[in-house]
């Protein structure tokens, strides 16, 4: 990217807007798209949305299932390969 | 109770390897929606994505004598789980979509290219005086949970492990085998669609995420238009 000491257009913001959710934007670029999405509403906007989406999809509940049918069989192939007592 | 993602991980692989039942119990619990979640990914049929998971059980079992460590312990069980999958599901050879998720309707964008007439429809905002109430209304992570199972396999890939998931970029390109230039484009796709659906339920349909957050700003940003991804 040769965006560095130039300003950043939407389509340079765009670019990086997922790394810059994953706050992993280079530090050579964060000045640079923050002035930008100072300065375009739009980018500012779906930016801000995004951030939110991948918040969400954090926040997601688990899935946790306790017992499952394998569980059991998963179990003992444990035990007998650590030869662990067979209780 | 035992999560591998708290407490110390050096513990919890020193149980393992030591052949304490409680800990691979706890592991499996811990695990095992998750991993069927995954491996859903990679077939249509629940009996399939079953059997994956299993087989990456059993994998685990076997490995961990030689597990040294290198990669986290999750990391390592969804490339193992990638493995399986690609074995046992090439044999279902009936799924016809790409392995990365490129399909037409995903292609509104193009790294560094952007799209024609970017902005044609910009972004409204949502106007959530607390965002935080999209994450913590039960509606609204319906509404991502359906957006997340829609999505095709590359992209539901890519967001399942480095969003919900939230494992590290790095290790999300080496259990794919996919280069962080891919993963970029299948996370953003696959995010833009996300977005999309959430856009669609605050401003159409958010009743339950208004309650809690109550709507500030001008009546336009009730606007029934959706907006397009860049």
């Amino acid at each position: 990217m040769n965006a560095k000491n130039e300003e950043m257009g939407c389509i340079e913001a765009i670019d990086v807007m997922g790394i810059a959710a994953e706050d992993r934007l280079e530090p050579g670029l964060v000045a640079g798209f923050e002035e930008h999405l100072a300065e375009c509403r739009s980018c500012a906007t779906y930016y801000d949305q995004l951030r939110h989406t991948r918040q969400t999809l954090r926040s997601l509940p688990r899935d946790d299932r306790p017992s499952h049918p394998g569980r059991q069989a998963l179990l003992d192939h444990f035990r007998k390969q650590f030869g662990g007592d067979a209780s | 109770m035992l999560d591998p993602r708290r407490g110390s991980e050096e513990d919890l692989i020193a149980r393992l390897r030591a052949g304490e039942p409680a800990a691979f119990a706890g592991l499996v619990d811990d695990l095992q929606g998750r991993l069927l979640a995954f491996a859903g990914t990679f077939t249509t049929s629940p009996a399939l994505a079953e059997d994956i998971v299993q087989e990456t059980w059993l994998g685990v079992i076997r490995g961990l004598p030689a597990f040294e460590g290198r990669s986290s312990l999750r990391t390592w069980i969804f490339s193992i789980l990638v493995r399986r999958a690609r074995t046992l599901a090439t044999r279902e050879s009936r799924r016809a979509t790409s392995p990365n998720g490129a399909d037409p309707a995903a292609s509104e964008w193009d790294m560094g290219r952007g799209r024609h007439g970017l902005w044609d429809s910009a972004p409204v905002p949502w106007g959530l005086e607390d965002p935080a109430a999209l994450f913590q209304t039960h509606e609204a992570l319906e509404v991502v949970r359906a957006a997340v199972a829609a999505l095709p396999e590359g992209q539901r890939q890519a967001v399942l492990l480095r969003d919900v998931e939230d494992l590290p970029a790095t290790d999300v390109c080496n259990i794919l085998g996919i280069t962080e230039t891919n993963q970029r484009v299948l996370l953003h796709r696959g995010r833009s669609r996300i977005r999309r659906a959430l856009d669609r339920y605050v401003r159409e349909d958010g009743g339950a995420v208004r309650e809690r957050a109550a709507l500030g700003g001008a009546p336009g940003a009730r606007s029934a238009f959706s907006t397009e991804d860049p």
